[in-house]
């Protein structure tokens, strides 16, 4: 057999789940989606003692709108996000993150909790996250925190959770309708992990920027919004020239590397292809969200 | 060191096992081991490349992902359950006749991932299969002869009575 040796734990609730986490500390590993730990585990790269599996649990899984925000359980499926009509109508960038996720064997295991928790720089939720300034809800047995996305990712795998704590909530504000939003990977192979992923929001008022949020993952070790370039929209009236600026100038804050997918020149000329792009899509998809 | 076991049920192909399982087996390898349904195949073991494909509780899942264990309770369709009373599946016909195969290893995965695929788009253009089936490594075929079995299966499929769907 592949993975060493580990105990299962397969609580009912959460409580039971918290304790149980609680106890085990860094010997313990939550499992839902597996769909990135289990590789690591068959690869002995982890060899967690114990791992408590959620999928038990009823009451994690869940999309559901509150006032003006989506509001996601932690074991929520990427096949749900992208099939959800509510993240559709309210938040339809987070439907299109889901989407480019691997394959849908693989969607249809995979959580957002699990995702967001493992931190993967490649990963497209993060950037989701991000763009549509989305919160984070964990929990222990010690109560619940609450953290901005920008506060939650740190780094490589690496994100503001204590080893007790699960990732139970996920809230996604309601994007207005006057809104446009953009989501798009660069993949050598349809379904890869992406070697780019961009996430673009922007609201227009009387023929200027108001509001832009743009987010660039699978270059830099930490996935984050390039703010200096959202401040360099604001104010202005949309163009062509604008956006290809401001795509230009994304490249400055991106520190590529070089690996067998990728040559680092050829992973910062495509933040300028993909960036512009992703502007000039949200401009004209102004208005668009939930049509 | 003695194997940390837990026991399971579960339900493959319409029978029903009781069965107790060491904690860390893969589905995919209990599936082969302890139960002798070596149809299910076992390529990468990390998620890769999709030939232990097969159905969990009607999704089309990697089986080398999930442990044994997880799956207690759950229903179970492998590449053996698809034929029925004899009968060729028309996902199985149509890999028959277009040449969808040639060593076979990435078979089952294949029409496990096909099926469930048409699933969510009963009409696909080539292009959308070719999409569809992107998580599935073929190292024979060229894919050519999978993605017209896949296209031909499609209208077939479509014609089945829902009941004798498999899923």
């Amino acid at each position: 057999m592949k993975p060493s040796s580990f105990e299962m734990y397969t609580p009912n609730n959460i409580e039971d789940a918290l304790s149980l986490l609680d106890k085990h500390g860094d010997e313990a590993k939550i499992i839902t989606g597996g769909q990135s730990l289990v590789p690591t585990i068959n690869m002995r790269l982890a060899t967690p003692k114990s791992l408590i599996d959620l999928n038990r649990i009823d009451g994690l899984r869940y999309i559901k709108k509150e006032d003006n925000k989506i509001l996601i359980g932690g074991v929520t499926r990427h096949h749900d996000l992208e099939t959800s009509s509510l993240i559709k109508e309210h938040c339809p960038l987070l439907g299109l993150a889901a989407g480019c996720i691997g394959h849908l064997a693989i969607r249809y295991r995979g959580t957002i909790g699990g995702s967001l928790a493992h931190a993967d720089p490649a990963a497209t939720l993060p950037v989701a996250l991000l763009t549509l300034d989305g919160k984070v809800k964990t929990t222990s047995v010690n109560g619940v925190r609450e953290f901005d996305a920008e506060e939650f990712f740190y780094g490589i795998f690496t994100t503001a959770m204590e080893e007790n704590e699960i990732l139970t909530e996920v809230e996604i504000p309601i994007v207005p309708k006057e809104a446009g939003y953009s989501f798009s990977t660069l993949t050598r192979i349809h379904g890869d992990f992406p070697l780019l992923a961009v996430g673009v929001l922007m609201e227009v008022e009387e023929e200027k920027i108001v509001k832009a949020r743009l987010t660039v993952g699978g270059i830099n070790p930490l996935t984050e919004r390039i703010v200096d370039v959202e401040e360099m929209l604001i104010g202005k009236k949309p163009s062509d020239e604008l956006f290809y600026e401001a795509a230009q100038s994304s490249k400055d804050f991106m520190e590529p590397e070089s690996d067998i997918s990728a040559s680092a020149e050829y992973r910062l000329h495509m933040v300028g292809v993909y960036v512009e792009e992703a502007l000039k899509n949200a401009w004209q998809n102004i208005g668009k969200v939930g049509n | 060191m003695q194997e940390n076991t837990h026991t399971m049920n579960i339900t493959v192909n319409g029978v029903n096992y009781e069965k107790e399982v060491p904690v860390r087996k893969l589905l995919s390898d209990f599936l082969r081991e302890d139960l002798g349904l070596t149809g299910t195949h076992v390529g990468c073991e990390h998620g890769v490349c999709g030939a232990c494909t097969l159905f969990v509780n009607g999704e089309a899942i990697r089986s080398c992902l999930m442990f044994a264990i997880q799956a207690d309770g759950a229903d179970v369709t492998t590449i053996e359950g698809l034929e029925r009373n004899g009968e060729l599946h028309p996902m199985q016909e149509s890999f028959s006749e277009c040449h969808g195969l040639q060593c076979g290893f990435c078979t089952p995965g294949m029409m496990m991932a096909a099926i469930d695929f048409l699933k969510h788009n009963p009409n696909p253009t080539e292009q959308e299969v070719k999409e569809g089936m992107s998580g599935n490594i073929c190292r024979c075929t060229g894919y050519k002869g999978i993605v017209d079995s896949v296209l031909k299966a499609a209208p077939l499929i479509s014609k089945l009575e829902t009941k004798s769907k498999v899923f």
